[in-house]
């Protein structure tokens, strides 16, 4: 899901075609938590990407008749205190909480793959970036998140950015410390033996050994921005009250938590069975990818 | 004689307070092998990484051909790695498993220019591996796909895809079983001809450098001990820790049990002993080994060894 494509035909049969990772591509197709986990989060894309299909109509559409009509055949999942229907907005809502996890997860990876990159071969710049990282992971995330969203003023981007900013921290230390292994192995040296450009090394040799950690991070930050969102729109700094995300529908559905449960319980349960999903489906990740585990097949 | 093509003066490296490699003075000649021998610890695979600047040494000078090879900075030494290669110890590590045979091959030549095209390094590549013995279907598998001989036959083809002067080669067989060893060796010792490649051979197996080594310098605790010929050195050792290799080698002839075995381990190389450093495990040391480090001297035949003994 990150950096790992490269580009150019002499170099196309590196990556998942290539045979160690055909055998762990295997291992995936028959490990059931992982198939059941993509299975899941694979209908959710698809059902947030098709929601105008789905569940045509403005999910913001006001309709004061309707008001807390419970779950029925006319609406499924009912309706809340301003008659809006439920089912439209957890399914319209799931766009932004999605895309706001993909956009967090694709830029802090990416920037922690790089920065993880620099950081486990060159000390210096090891020493201050691991101290930085150390400030970041030192403080309860959320409120750091918090805070950026708060000076920048509640935007999707504006969420994106500061989930983006925190959620860095953890993925540097996980490509950082793979990247100190991997610079000790002797491939490492033969490459620089032969005069592989470090940049080379750094692509052909590095990168596709840290991989497959990366991989299983990647998931676990895509669930704690897919949280995040959520966290950051519920106390109310998240995106604006004018979008949609689950966060946001569980905001206003607080306050009638009691009268008409439902308009709580649907976005909650979106929102939980993607984080469940996310989560499976990096622990299967991590015994289907471990060295360890492969090498005893 | 030509000039060496590589030169060492005075090659020093410490890690810390471990003084791994003692002013080393080696000079390898053109189209020869070189063999570099001693036990564990003693610093030969320093001094290996130290002439292909792989590490920085902490002084002395490195010359190869008719230039200072400490003087090179980044790119200029990244190029010059065109003209020197190396060969390790375990084919298992120093071959990357997510890159086929051919990319492996191919990549030497795609990173120092050499032909032009994808066709031509493949070609190149192909028939590199049957210079090595090994199939053109080799191409398109990985490594892991083979035995230990014929992946140490892979990185041998990959060191040769630059067409090197010169080749250190670190321990190269020692990984390897011994049915499968003296395929290796005789692998190697074919190219060496063949390309009139110079090559410093790396081993702690004597019999092994006796096989393919034109020259022998002996290595203890970070300096040289004794250097000649082969057969000088093998015949007529002059260095009691030469001689106690040899007849603590296994297969050796010398059994008759004059000379001593070699007792005890070698010291720690932060803790190397006062004179000469190896007479805390000599048959022969005297008063004068504990004051004075001996010094290289001639002993005939081309032959060098440090030893006060010689001076009796």
């Amino acid at each position: 899901m990150t950096a790992a494509e490269t580009t150019g035909t002499e170099e196309a049969r590196e990556g998942f075609g290539a045979s160690p990772n055909r055998t762990a591509l295997e291992r995936f197709l028959r490990h059931p938590t992982a198939m059941a986990s993509t299975a899941v989060l694979v209908l959710l894309g698809l059902v947030t990407i098709l929601a105008p299909v789905i569940a045509p109509g403005d999910p913001m559409r006001v309709n004061p008749v309707a008001r807390f009509t419970a779950p029925g055949a006319e609406y499924f999942f009912g309706t809340d205190n301003l008659g809006r229907d439920v089912f439209r907005i957890v399914v319209h809502g799931g766009r932004t909480s999605l895309l706001v996890g993909l956009v967090v997860t694709v830029v802090s990876v990416s920037i922690a793959t790089v920065l993880g990159l620099v950081s486990g071969f060159f000390h210096q710049v090891d020493i201050v970036l691991m101290r930085f990282v150390d400030g970041i992971m030192a403080f309860p995330s959320i409120v750091l998140a918090t805070a950026a969203a708060a000076y920048l003023g509640a935007s999707v981007s504006t969420v994106i950015l500061a989930l983006s900013f925190v959620l860095i921290a953890p993925s540097l230390r996980v490509v950082r410390g793979q990247v100190l292994v991997v610079r000790e192995l002797q491939m490492i040296e033969a490459a620089r033996a032969t005069g592989v450009p470090t940049l080379r090394i750094f692509r052909r040799y590095v990168l596709p050994a840290v991989t497959s950690p990366i991989l299983v991070q990647a998931s676990f930050i895509f669930s704690a921005a897919v949280l995040g969102e959520a966290a950051l729109s519920f106390i109310g700094v998240g995106i604006g009250p004018t979008d949609l995300s689950w966060g946001n529908a569980l905001t206003e559905a607080r306050d009638y938590i009691g009268r008409a449960p439902w308009i709580v319980i649907f976005p909650g349960l979106a929102l939980m069975i993607t984080i469940l999903a996310l989560n499976l489906l990096g622990d299967s990740l991590r015994d289907i990818l471990d060295p360890r585990l492969a090498r005893r097949r | 004689m030509t000039a060496p093509l590589l030169e060492t003066r005075a090659l020093c490296k410490t890690f810390g307070k471990v003084q791994a490699v003692r002013s080393v003075d080696l000079a390898l000649p053109r189209g020869r092998t070189f063999g570099l021998v001693g036990e564990s610890g003693s610093g030969k695979s320093t001094v290996a990484r130290l002439v292909l600047r792989l590490i920085e040494a902490t002084s002395g000078d490195i010359r190869f051909g008719d230039e200072d090879l400490r003087r090179l900075g980044g790119e200029a030494l990244r190029r010059r790695r065109r003209r020197m290669q190396m060969i390790f110890q375990d084919p298992y590590g120093s071959l990357n498993g997510r890159m086929t045979v051919g990319e492996t091959l191919v990549e030497p030549q795609l990173v120092h220019d050499i032909g032009t095209g994808g066709r031509a390094r493949r070609d190149r590549a192909r028939s590199l591996l049957r210079e090595v013995g090994l199939p053109d279907s080799a191409m398109d598998r990985f490594p892991h796909e083979f035995s230990g001989g014929q992946r140490q036959r892979i990185a041998i083809a990959r060191a040769l895809a630059t067409d090197p002067e010169l080749i250190v080669a670190d321990e190269p067989v020692s990984a390897l079983d011994v049915s499968v060893q003296a395929q290796i060796l005789n692998l190697l010792g074919d190219m060496q001809r063949e390309h009139q490649t110079t090559m410093l051979f790396i081993s702690h197996d004597l019999r092994v450098v006796r096989y393919v080594c034109d020259e022998i310098a002996v290595m203890y605790l970070g300096e040289i001990v004794e250097r000649g010929p082969r057969d000088r050195v093998y015949d007529r050792p002059a260095h009691p820790y030469t001689q106690a290799l040899l007849t603590s080698a296994p297969g050796s002839p010398r059994k008759d049990g004059k000379r001593a075995k070699l007792a005890g381990e070698i010291p720690s190389a932060d803790a190397i002993p006062t004179g000469c450093a190896f007479r805390s495990r000599c048959p022969h040391a005297f008063d004068r080994c504990k004051i004075e480090a001996p010094r290289m001297q001639d002993v005939g035949g081309g032959q060098t060894a440090a030893c006060h003994l010689l001076d009796r």
